[in-house]
C-alpha cells in the first residue's frame, strides 16, 4: 500500500483516532493547570507509548504536545500565571483582556492564532523537511559527527540565559549518555558491575525525572497549594466576546508575522517556543508603534505570542525528522519514544518508514483541526481545571511519575534514576540552568558517538577529514559567529543593567 | 557562597573525580578485554564530554554574579523540598519491600498527612482510588508485572 495511504488509514483506525482525540483533550487540561508543563505532559504519557503501534503512539505525543502549547494560554488570559512557560508572554496583553471582561474573547483569539501558527508550520514542514533530509541522505560519518557536535553547541548556547550554564548543562547531558555499553566494543562503562546498566541510562525515567519530578519538589517547597482559584466566565457580556471575521482578518498579518518568527525559531534546535512567543510579541509591538495598545489589553498581543509559540510546534519537527536533531525538549522526547518504537530518526527515515513520516504529518494537522474544534467551544469548561488544587493533583502525578518510570524496562533501578533526576532537575531550575541542552545532548550522544568514532577509525585517528570538509567548516563558522553573538548580547545586557543601577531605576 | 558557585564546585569536584579515577580505569579494562585494533577507545568520549563539564563548571565557578535579587531563592522552602524527596525515596525503598500497591497508598497518605491536605474525603478517595486504578491498569490491561505483593 501506498505509504500516504497507509497513514491515513491507521489514522483513521477507531482506536487511534480516539487516541488522538483524548490526547488533545488532555493535553488542552494540562496545558491549563498552572505547573504542569506540555514537557510533563508528553514525559508522563512516553511510558504507556511503549504497549503502543508506532502510528497510535506518535498521534498521542503530538496530540498533547499541540494542544498542551494552546492550553497554556488559559491560565495565562485568566490567572495571569501561565500554565506552560511557552505562554508567558501572552501574559501581557491577555489578562489585561480578561480584567476588562473580555477573557473569552481572548482566549477565542488566542485559540484561532494558535491554530494559525500550527498550520502555517506544518506547511513549512510539509515542504522543508523532505527536501533538507535529501540533502541529509548524502551524509557520511564526518558530516554526521559534525553536524550533531554543532547540535550539541547549539543547544548549549542558544538555550537560556547564560551561554556557560547552558554548554555545562549539555555536557553533562553527554557524561550521562557515556553510561552503560560502548557503542563499538561492548565494553561496559560506569555499570559498577549493574547489568542494569549495562543499556545505560533509560532515558524515559531521566525525562520524567528532570521534567516531572523537578516540578513535583518545587510545588512541595510551596507547601502544594491548597487554594481553589475560582473563575466565572458566565457573568460576561458575550456580545462583546464574539469575533468577528472582519477582526480574525484584521490579525492575518500580526499572525503571519509571528507564525514565521516561530518557525524560524522552530527551525533552530534548543530555543524553544518561550523566545519565539517573547520574540513575536516585540516584533508586534515594534510594527504596530505608537498605535498599538500593548500591555494594556491589545489582542495582537495574544495573537502574536501565540500563533509563534503554536508555530514552534511543526517546525521543531523539521530538524528532528529530516536530520534526527530534536529542536526542542519535546521533540527530543519524541525522538525517544520513535527509538523506542525502533525506528531510527534521521534522513533515512523519509526511506525506510515514509509512513511514519506522513501519520506524525496526519498527526500534527489532525490535533490542530481537534484542537480549534474542541477547544473553541470548551473555554468555559477548560477554565474550571484551574480550580483542582495542587496538594491533591501532585501527589497523583507523583505515583504516575513512579509507575512510569518503572513500566519502561520493569526495574525499580529506574525508579532511582527519575528520583536522581528529579533532584538534579530541581537544582538546575533553582541555580537557572537550563534542562533542556541536558536531555537534547542526552539524547543525541550515542548517534554523535558512533559517527565520531566511525569516522576516526577511518581515518586512523586523523582529525583531518574534519578539518576539510566544507559542512563542518560551515558549521564551525555559524558556531564562532552565534558564541560572538552571544557574548556581545550578554555584555550589553550587563552593561544596560549597570547603568540602570547607576541611575537608581 | 552562592549556590549556582556550589553546584559548580560539586561538579568541578566529581568531574576531577571522574576524568583521573573512572576514565583511567575503563582503560584498563579494555586493555584487560582486548580491542586494540581500533584507533579510538571507548574512553575517548567520556574524557571529552568529562573535561568540558571541568571546563565549563570551572567558568561558572569564577564567573557567576547573582543578581541581589535572587539571594535567598534557592534555599526558600528548601526543608519542604527535602521532605518530599525523602518521601520519594522511601516510596521507592517500599515497592521493593512491600509491592506496588501498598506502598502507593502509603505514599499518598504520607503526603496528604506531611502537607495537611484539608479535605479529607477527597484525600482518602485518592489515597486508596489512584493506585488501585493505577495497579489494576497496569497489572490487567498492560500486563506489567508491578513489584512485590498483588491484591488482584
Amino acid at each position: 500500500m501506498d505509504p500516504l495511504f497507509q497513514a491515513l488509514y491507521g489514522l483513521a483506525e477507531p482506536v487511534t483516532f480516539l487516541t488522538l482525540l483524548l490526547s488533545v483533550v488532555i493535553g488542552l487540561i494540562i496545558g491549563a493547570i498552572p505547573g504542569l508543563s506540555v514537557n510533563i505532559a508528553v514525559a508522563l504519557a512516553v511510558p504507556l507509548t511503549i504497549f503502543m503501534p508506532t502510528d497510535q503512539a506518535m498521534v498521542m505525543l503530538i496530540g498533547l504536545y499541540g494542544a498542551g502549547i494552546f492550553g497554556g494560554s488559559v491560565s495565562a488570559i485568566l490567572l495571569n500565571a501561565p500554565g506552560t512557560p511557552a505562554s508567558a508572554a501572552t501574559i501581557f496583553d491577555g489578562y489585561p483582556m480578561a480584567q476588562q471582561g473580555l477573557a473569552t474573547k481572548a482566549l477565542r483569539l488566542s485559540l484561532i492564532s494558535s491554530v494559525f501558527g500550527a498550520v502555517f508550520s506544518i506547511v513549512l514542514l510539509i515542504l522543508l523537511a523532505p527536501q533538507l533530509a535529501s540533502f541529509a541522505l548524502g551524509f557520511g560519518p564526518v558530516e554526521i559527527a559534525s553536524l550533531l557536535f554543532f547540535t550539541f553547541l547549539v543547544i548549549g548556547i542558544l538555550s537560556g540565559n547564560s551561554l556557560v550554564k547552558g554548554l555545562f548543562s549539555a555536557a553533562l547531558g553527554m557524561v550521562l549518555a557515556t553510561v552503560g555499553s560502548d557503542p563499538m566494543l561492548g565494553i561496559p562503562r560506569f555499570t559498577f558491575g549493574s547489568t542494569a546498566l549495562m543499556d545505560g541510562l533509560t532515558y524515559v525515567p531521566l525525562l520524567v525525572g528532570l521534567f516531572a519530578v523537578a516540578e513535583i519538589i518545587e510545588e512541595a517547597t510551596r507547601r502544594f497549594s491548597q487554594s481553589v482559584r475560582k473563575v466565572d466566565l458566565s457573568g460576561e457580556d458575550r456580545a462583546a466576546n464574539r469575533i468577528s471575521f472582519g477582526e480574525v482578518f484584521r490579525n492575518i498579518l500580526p499572525m503571519t508575522r509571528a507564525s514565521a518568527i516561530g518557525s524560524a525559531i522552530g527551525i533552530l534546535p534548543g530555543i524553544g517556543a518561550t523566545i519565539a512567543s517573547f520574540l513575536a510579541y516585540a516584533d508586534a509591538k515594534r510594527a504596530a508603534g505608537s498605535k498599538g495598545n500593548f500591555g494594556k489589553g491589545d489582542p495582537r498581543g495574544v495573537v502574536a505570542s501565540e500563533s509563534a509559540n503554536n508555530a514552534v510546534v511543526g517546525a521543531t519537527f523539521i530538524p528532528t525528522l529530516a536530520l534526527g536533531i530534536p529542536g526542542d525538549a519535546v521533540t527530543a522526547i519524541l525522538l525517544g519514544a520513535l527509538v523506542l518504537q525502533g525506528v531510527s530518526p534521521g534522513p533515512l527515515i523519509f526511506v525506510n518508514s515514509p509512513e511514519i513520516v506522513y501519520t506524525i504529518y496526519f498527526a500534527l494537522l489532525g490535533s490542530t483541526l481537534l484542537m480549534g474544534l474542541i477547544g473553541y467551544p470548551a473555554m468555559r469548561m477548560l477554565s474550571l481545571t484551574l480550580r483542582i488544587p495542587k496538594i491533591y493533583l501532585m501527589p497523583c502525578v507523583a505515583l504516575v511519575c513512579v509507575a512510569g518510570s518503572y513500566v519502561a524496562r520493569n526495574n525499580i533501578l529506574d525508579v532511582y534514576v527519575m528520583l536522581g533526576a528529579g533532584i538534579l532537575g530541581f537544582i538546575f531550575n533553582r541555580t537557572n540552568v537550563p534542562v533542556a541542552p541536558l536531555l537534547i545532548s542526552f539524547i543525541i550522544t550515542p548517534s554523535f558517538e558512533e559517527a565520531l568514532r566511525q569516522a576516526l577509525t577511518r581515518s586512523r585517528g586523523s582529525f583531518e577529514p574534519f578539518m576539510t570538509n566544507p559542512v563542518t567548516l560551515t558549521l564551525v563558522a555559524i558556531v564562532i559567529g552565534l558564541v560572538g553573538l552571544t557574548i556581545w548580547r550578554q555584555k550589553k545586557l550587563r552593561s544596560k543593567k549597570a547603568q540602570m543601577e547607576r541611575m537608581g531605576v | 557562597m552562592t549556590a549556582n558557585r556550589m553546584l559548580a564546585l560539586v561538579f568541578v569536584a566529581a568531574s576531577i573525580v571522574f576524568l583521573t579515577v573512572m576514565v583511567p580505569e575503563l582503560n584498563q579494562q579494555q586493555a584487560s578485554m582486548g580491542g586494540g585494533f581500533y584507533s579510538v577507545r571507548p574512553s575517548a568520549l567520556p574524557t571529552f564530554a568529562g573535561a568540558m563539564v571541568l571546563l565549563f563548571g570551572v567558568v561558572m565557578l569564577f564567573t557567576d554574579r547573582p543578581a541581589p535579587e535572587e539571594a535567598g531563592t534557592f534555599s526558600a522552602g528548601i526543608g519542604l523540598g527535602l521532605l518530599q524527596i525523602g518521601l520519594f525515596g522511601a516510596y521507592a525503598l517500599g515497592l521493593s519491600l512491600i509491592g506496588f500497591l501498598p506502598a502507593s497508598i502509603l505514599f499518598l497518605a504520607a503526603v496528604f498527612l506531611m502537607y495537611r491536605a484539608e479535605n479529607w474525603i477527597v484525600a482518602i478517595t485518592l489515597t486508596l482510588g489512584i493506585p488501585i486504578l493505577v495497579d489494576a491498569l497496569l497489572r490487567k490491561v498492560f500486563l506489567v508485572p508491578l513489584p512485590g505483593a498483588s491484591f488482584f
